[in-house]
């Protein structure tokens, strides 16, 4: 249990204990909380007083699996709010195998100056000058990087993007094939650890000091009741590897719900075409992978590598939220096309999301045709060209919006919304409004409910309550490291003791069901105590008017949620 | 009865001539719910299936009318 701090003004490195105030978080809460504590809330995001902080979750490092998720936390230069972004990988594992707790990067290098952060084996840390790496993107880095320091090498970089402090700038993570395919995406974090002077914070996987496990008979048990929950669900246990996130294509089409054209239609035509199953089955004939272990000790399996005609790779995991970001909303059905934007934005080091929402936006201003192939890849590759343009794209959809004069611009806080129109999808509408970290689906995605026929997406009844529960939940399965896919088949009555009790185990305590909730709610407090000293207000809780005025077809639906109740959601 | 069904995920792969753009025809009691039809397509209500018609997910007890075409969908949430 040990912070390690860099200051990039003198270059110095201290490690440190963790602080009582901090002990027992990780991930999002250790970030979230700590932001609050540590910067100054009207600080420049992109100046030396903002604080960029690396977090494994708290099970991270532990044989547990699935725990491989790494929390990264700021000001965000995009939202001005506070922010937490995480990426799979394998920098999650390492970190905990080294026993680190977090890394916090403080101050700001010299202009122009730009170095690796090493950390060893024996958790030693150094700042190593890198100035040759300069404006390199991100895949030709990661080969460099495991060239110097061995295959057995975790990263975390940017790419030019982040280091122009474009603030739709990603943090990419490498994946177990060394690929820096995985983002921290959201927020433009990329632009933060590119304003402190840091292009790549290398770790070895070779740590062997992780922190003790309090009762490791309790731990194993609980583990193995963790790979039974896991395998028994019919998503992560068997949906997940065979079409991934994909798969949410055919599902959130089939119920109008896909923003598309901008978030003119909430069905894109031809979607069949960029939908799971036509992902699947367009790898399977070129010889790629549908079912591809991106992540450290993942047992699901649920990426996929995506190869063209030649069975070349091109890129990987091929996601739902890119499938839509660069498919639906810029009105592009070809995978080719799609794969080849998915992977410029993980080599310039751009949220695929934020981009293909920023390039729809352009082409709703007139810019581009929807649908336009060439155009769109044209638009991305001016992000690492460095053009007049590239920049204001760089920048995410409120500035392309500002750029054009163009006022249908799907964000919040300055974030662009996620694959579930909020005219069709009530309740993730409400996450998008009241998340602290702008619109953000990870805070909170309510599709499962309607999936699950819990709620109708199209009444106002239950969806308040529903995102305010689902972005408790998620602000607590945040903490652990434990992925998305893996908390959702730990929903069971059995599988959440189960978990609750490795999360004992660990840690030597007693918790009990109650105690999960009050951990997201302290999450969510912190969160939005930072924005409110921030100078956000509940007026900052609000969709775009388009939302509210423009209805979607084909359930031709505005969004129906009053201010009034979108300002009860945090009621806890 | 006859009803349209598609089927979705890996569903389509239970049955070996199914065309994906066509769908396939499967003939219900009248009056059929949705639990029928999933009996009769030996879909157990564990593997958690979601049913949609027109834009709407549907419930099992919920009737099929009559020259309906629904989509079946595999358990899936994220993203």
């Amino acid at each position: 249990m040990k912070f390690l701090r860099i200051n990039m003004n003198d270059r110095t490195i201290k490690t440190e204990k963790v602080p009582e105030q901090y002990m027992g978080l990780g991930g999002r809460g250790l970030t979230s909380i700590m932001i609050n504590t540590e910067v100054p809330p009207k600080c420049d995001p992109l100046g030396p007083e903002n604080k960029l902080i690396v977090a494994p979750g708290f099970l991270s490092g532990t044989p547990l699996v699935n725990t491989s998720r790494v929390s990264i936390g700021a000001k965000s230069p995009l939202t001005g709010t506070i922010k937490e972004s995480n990426a799979g990988g394998t920098v999650a594992a390492a970190l905990g195998r080294l026993g680190i707790t977090a890394i916090i990067l403080e101050g700001q290098a010299r202009e122009g100056e730009i170095s690796f952060l090493r950390i060893d084996e024996k958790g030693e840390a150094i700042l190593v000058p890198a100035q040759e790496y300069k404006d390199m993107r991100t895949y030709r880095l990661v080969e460099k990087i495991l060239e110097t320091y061995g295959k057995k090498t975790s990263v975390l970089c940017i790419g030019p993007a982040g280091e122009h402090r474009l603030t739709a700038a990603s943090i990419q993570s490498s994946d177990i094939d060394g690929r820096p395919c995985r983002a921290a995406g959201r927020g433009g974090l990329g632009a933060v650890m590119g304003a402190k002077g840091l292009k790549a914070i290398i770790v070895d996987q070779g740590g062997n000091s992780p922190d003790p496990i309090a009762d490791p008979e309790a731990f194993k048990e609980a583990a193995k009741g963790v790979v039974k929950a896991i395998k028994a669900d019919p998503m992560s246990g068997h949906v997940m590897p065979e079409l991934g996130t994909a798969g949410l294509v055919a599902p959130v089409n089939s119920m109008g719900a896909f923003p598309s054209y901008n978030a003119r239609k909430g069905v894109l035509d031809g979607w069949e075409r960029i939908s799971g199953e036509a992902m699947a089955k367009l790898i399977q004939e070129r010889g790629g992978k549908t079912t591809h272990m991106g992540c450290a000790q993942c047992i699901i399996h649920c990426s996929n590598e995506f190869v063209d005609k030649a069975g070349k790779y091109v890129t990987s995991s091929l996601e739902y939220e890119t499938l839509w970001a660069m498919g639906g909303m810029t009105g592009i059905d070809d995978l080719d096309t799609i794969a080849r934007l998915d992977y410029l934005c993980d080599d310039i080091g751009v949220d695929t999301m934020s981009t293909g929402v920023a390039v729809a936006v352009a082409m709703d201003a007139g810019y581009e045709k929807f649908g336009d192939r060439e155009a769109a890849i044209r638009m991305v590759e001016e992000i690492a060209q460095g053009t007049g343009f590239g920049k204001i794209l760089g920048n995410g959809p409120a500035a392309v919006g500002k750029h054009f004069n163009h006022s249908r611009v799907p964000v919040v806080k300055g974030q662009s919304i996620a694959a579930y129109d909020p005219r069709a999808m009530l309740g993730n509408g409400v996450t998008f409004a009241t998340s602290p970290m702008g619109a953000d689906h990870t805070a909170g995605n309510v599709v499962g409910a309607y999936l699950t026929r819990q709620l109708d997406p199209l009444k106002k009844e239950g969806q308040v309550e529903t995102s305010r529960n689902l972005q408790i939940a998620m602000a607590a399965a945040d903490c652990t490291g434990m992925c998305f896919m893996g908390i959702v088949a730990l929903t069971t009555p059995e599988g959440g003791a189960t978990f609750l009790s490795a999360i004992n185990a660990k840690f030597g305590t007693k918790l009990g069901p109650d105690d999960i909730p009050a951990l997201g709610m302290r999450v969510l407090k912190a969160e939005r105590e930072f924005n409110k000293r921030a100078g956000f207000t509940n007026q900052d809780d609000r969709l775009p008017r388009f939302f509210y005025e423009e209805p979607l077809p084909p359930h031709n639906t505005v969004f129906t949620i009053s201010d009034e109740e979108l300002d009860r959601t945090f009621d806890f | 009865m006859k009803v349209r069904v598609k089927l979705h995920g890996t569903l389509s792969r239970r049955f070996p001539n199914y065309e994906p753009g066509q769908g396939m025809e499967v003939e219900i009691p009248e009056e059929g719910t949705i639990k029928d039809l999933l009996a009769i397509l030996e879909i157990a209500e564990s593997m958690r299936p979601v049913v949609v018609l027109e834009r709407r997910v549907l419930k099992p007890d919920d009737r099929m009318p009559f020259g309906s075409c629904v989509s079946i969908f595999e358990p899936i949430h994220g993203g």
